[in-house]
């Protein structure tokens, strides 16, 4: 059932802001089959203070067009900063990362959106402004791109909201605010930090479907961290787990489920195995440290 | 829960059907409702509010007449050129208002001058400083010795070099003003908060753009803060650089007073003086409010 | 005989790699920062010295006296300044102690009654802005030329930031901490032991540190209006008959008794702060 193998074309999918409707078909992942992001042997170590990290090691992984891939592993197992790294806002001590076949180098790349877990969004800008940030920096004409914030805005469902201050809207509200600016650019992957992790768990079920929403809607390729396991198998084609010290993939998961996924997709059993998978290797992560190996 | 077979449709959605209980075998169904309840309990606050304000505002005034009527019974038993009361302090103003009123104009723009003066210093400085670690680095012993050492302790030397004039004056409370506005736009342009940094440097913001849509605005709330440090400094050196330097300004008026043993004219000035400061410093107070206003940047009353 | 394997690098030789990189990398940089700060201190100090010296060339020598003309006065006037010294250190310590005293001590009688706080805070914050070293010719006409009306100055002047600071400080308390001993019955005054005294500890220090800079501030300009003893009457005096070698030299001893009252808060603050565990992380 490894889709991956499919070559067959399927045509640009339909979005939202074409201002078409979406055709209700979405292509498969795996068909377009070319990679968007590329690790090869990523090493980073680092020190802080009094001690050292070696935060991941021999990072190997193909993240491909339009997939949607999460990464788990306890805290401290490197995620975060292998995010970082593909990001381009950690240098890696060895091996290399390329988006849409560049090299990262530095950070400033316009074809990636990245989405934190405080959302950040500056308090002293209504939520359109802060929509507006990314093409303020890149120097774009605000005519042309206010129209597209507006039209993010109501893909987020939060038109109405534009002149809202950021510590007059919720934290969910916030994080919707936050994904709409990093969509604004229209980057090609989507890099998203635990985006969820200071939500209650009601509004982060919310958030889950409305990512999917958003997703299906404008198709990018999305590496999303999290530590909720049932989340990442709720939202991913495959989710890479990780272990920690020294941070390595300790496998890949695929979700054998197909998009758009609904909330009852949580009970089947699909579903369940993955989650029991995912488990399980967390477990044995824990075994094998107590051996000390 | 009970459910009212005739619910009035006055009850919002959030009503909590009224639990019936038996009285005397019948049965009694309180209508309270989510907006009732809510709405009692703002008018109690409302009303507990206005009753705290008149009873601490009574307070202080009571204090102050305290204040003022103690102030008028030590004062009697003293000779008026040795601690005048209010009476004679008050007396003391109108007899030598020229003098006071002329300088108290000298006075208040020596302290503008010197604050605009410093805080321009202070921001220009503390930007450039600010971003800079290799700057703070150097510049770390110095600042320290600069803020220990009571720079009005200068004032005899700057008065020397500069003269009798405003510009001593002003130059001295320049330099004082400078440094809580610099120590605080350093600290407000450091302390913005990780991610937000990152969201810069991942869209490839140049330092320009990091620093004026990033830094400086998040420093704002910090650099309030340090006006109101710099605006008492600056009346404090201006007032004794006029003590050394006494031909212009307040302080000078004090010293002719004390020179002459007119004590009421002294306590008169120091009234004047009194006032001025306060204007100063709530003048600056309320550019802090409008700014962080405009900004959208000020804390919510808790 | 098998062809040998590839041999892939061990975990541990891994390791070792990657540290010693980084850790070389750090100790370059370190040196590198001490190399900077080093030079431009250096340079700093060499500009002000030859902006001094430029100075003094501009400007004739009775109003600004070269940095060697200063040296020599230092030498040779060192008597005067000796004498100087101890009364206005003796002002700075005694103004100092008075008002820490009586800040620290009304700041927690002010800070056990809500009410009170509420009612005095305009008054706190007036005081804030009325620049109380304008008092100093009222002091000294009311307490004379002494040490009593010096001394008074820089109660005052350190009083008010103290005050101030530890009212802050108390109400500042961890409310989860407040409810563990409410609820272990806790009487008002073992809490204010236990745990408020600790709460206020960073800022009644930091409150402390100001106040050394205040009374320093308060005793010189004391002198200032006095004019018969201390190195700020000495300031004037030399002002006033133009003696300006000596006012820089007089200048130099008080700047460097300023800072050492200064280093000696510090030290202070940072002791007391690492006996309690309460100095706040580096960042």
């Amino acid at each position: 059932m490894d889709r991956s193998e499919s070559v067959t074309q399927a045509p640009p999918a339909a979005t939202i802001l074409d201002g078409r409707e979406p055709s209700g078909q979405r292509p498969p992942v795996g068909a377009a089959s070319r990679v968007a992001i590329r690790c090869r042997d990523v090493h980073k170590f680092y020190l802080a203070g009094e001690r050292s990290v070696y935060a991941l090691k021999g990072i190997s992984v193909d993240v491909r067009e339009r997939e949607f891939v999460s990464i788990v592993g306890k805290s401290g197992c490197g995620k975060s900063t292998l995010l970082h790294c593909i990001a381009g806002l950690l240098p890696v001590s060895h091996g290399d990362i390329a988006i849409g076949g560049e090299q990262v180098s530095k950070p400033g790349r316009r074809d990636i959106g990245l989405v934190f877990q405080t959302s950040a969004l500056l308090r002293w800008r209504t939520a359109l402004e802060n929509i507006l940030l990314p093409a303020e920096i890149f120097g774009l004409p605000r005519q042309q791109v206010e129209a597209r914030a507006r039209q993010l805005l109501r893909l987020v469902e939060m038109d109405g909201f534009e002149h809202q201050y950021p510590n007059q809207l919720s934290g969910g509200m916030q994080q919707r605010i936050a994904i709409a600016r990093a969509l604004v650019h229209d980057p090609s992957v989507l890099l998203m930090d635990e985006p969820f992790g200071a939500l209650d768990a009601q509004t982060r079920e919310t958030m889950n479907l409305e990512l999917m929403r958003i997703w299906e809607a404008t198709p990018k390729t999305v590496v999303f961290v999290t530590h909720d396991l049932q989340e990442a198998a709720f939202l991913s084609n495959r989710v890479i787990v990780m272990s920690a010290r020294p941070g390595t993939i300790q496998e890949i998961v695929d979700v054998p489920l197909p998009h758009p996924r609904g909330r009852d997709m949580l009970y089947s059993p699909e579903f369940v195995a993955t989650v029991k998978r995912l488990r399980e290797l967390l477990s044995a992560q824990r075994e094998g440290s107590r051996d000390g190996t | 829960m009970a459910q009212t077979a005739d619910r009035p449709s006055s009850m919002s959605t959030y009503a909590v059907a009224p639990a019936s209980h038996l009285v005397d075998g019948r049965e009694v169904t309180p209508a309270i409702t989510r907006r009732e309840l809510e709405e009692r309990e703002i008018r109690a606050v409302r009303e507990r509010r206005r009753r705290e304000l008149i009873t601490h505002n009574a307070a202080r005034v009571a204090v102050f007449i305290a204040v003022l009527v103690g102030w008028h019974l030590l004062a009697a038993r003293y000779d008026s050129n040795l601690l005048p009361g209010p009476l004679q302090t008050y007396a003391g103003l109108v007899r030598s208002w020229k003098l006071i009123s002329a300088g108290a104009v000298a006075t208040l723009v020596e302290i503008g001058l010197g604050f605009g003066l410093g805080v321009f210093g202070g921001l220009v400085l503390g930007s450039i400083i600010g971003v800079s670690k290799t700057m703070q680095g150097v510049l770390h012993p110095f600042l320290v010795l600069y803020q220990a050492v009571p720079k009005t302790g200068l004032a005899p030397m700057i008065v020397l070099i500069l003269g009798f004039g405003i510009l001593p004056k002003v130059v001295l409370a320049a330099m004082t003003a400078v440094f809580p506005v610099l120590e605080n736009t350093i600290i407000g342009v450091q302390r913005v908060e990780e991610d937000s940094q990152r969201l810069f440097r991942v869209l490839g913001a140049s330092p320009a753009q990091t620093y004026f849509k990033l830094r400086l605005i998040n420093a704002l709330p910090y650099i309030m803060t340090g006006l109101r440090g710099a605006i008492v400094l600056a009346t404090v050196s201006v007032v004794v650089t006029e003590f050394v330097a006494g031909r212009i300004g307040l302080g000078a008026v004090m010293m002719t007073g004390y020179a002459q043993l007119d004590t009421p004219m002294v306590f008169g000035a120091l009234l004047a003086l009194t006032a001025i400061g306060l204007a100063c410093y709530f003048t600056v107070c309320l550019i802090e409010t409008l700014v962080l206003r405009w900004f959208n940047l000020e804390l919510p009353a808790s | 005989m098998a062809p040998e394997a590839l041999v892939q690098p061990s975990d541990a030789d891994l390791y070792r790699h990657f540290y010693d990189h980084e850790v070389r990398e750090q100790a370059r940089r370190r040196r590198r920062a001490r190399i900077v700060n080093l030079l431009g201190r250096s340079v700093i100090v060499a500009a002000f010295l030859g902006l001094w010296t430029a100075a003094a060339a501009v400007y004739p020598p009775i109003i600004v006296p070269s940095p060697l003309a200063t040296w020599r006065a230092l030498v040779t006037e060192i008597g005067t300044l000796a004498q100087n010294t101890p009364p206005t250190l003796l002002e700075i310590v005694l103004g100092f102690l008075a008002g820490s005293v009586l800040g620290i001590g009304l700041g927690a009688l002010v800070a056990q009654s809500r009410w009170a706080e509420i009612v005095l805070r305009p008054y706190l914050v007036v005081s804030q802005a009325v620049p109380k070293v304008a008092l100093a010719p009222i002091l000294v006409i009311l307490l004379g030329y002494g040490l009593t009306s010096k001394v008074t100055l820089a109660a005052l002047i350190a009083f008010f930031p103290l005050l101030e600071n530890t009212i802050a400080g108390l109400r500042r308390v961890d409310l989860d901490s407040l409810r563990l001993l409410q609820s272990l019955g806790a009487t008002r005054w073992q809490i204010f032991t236990k745990l408020r005294v600790f709460c206020a500890l960073p800022l009644v220090f930091a409150g402390l540190r100001i106040a050394a800079v205040m009374a320093t501030l308060g005793a010189i300009v004391a002198e200032f209006v006095a004019g018969n003893r201390g190195l700020g009457a000495l300031l004037v005096v030399s002002m006033g008959t133009f003696s300006t070698p000596l006012l820089y030299a007089t200048m130099v001893v008080l700047t460097a008794l300023a800072f050492s009252v200064y280093l000696l808060a510090t030290w202070l603050e940072r002791k007391a702060l690492h006996r309690y565990n309460l100095a706040a992380p580096r960042a």
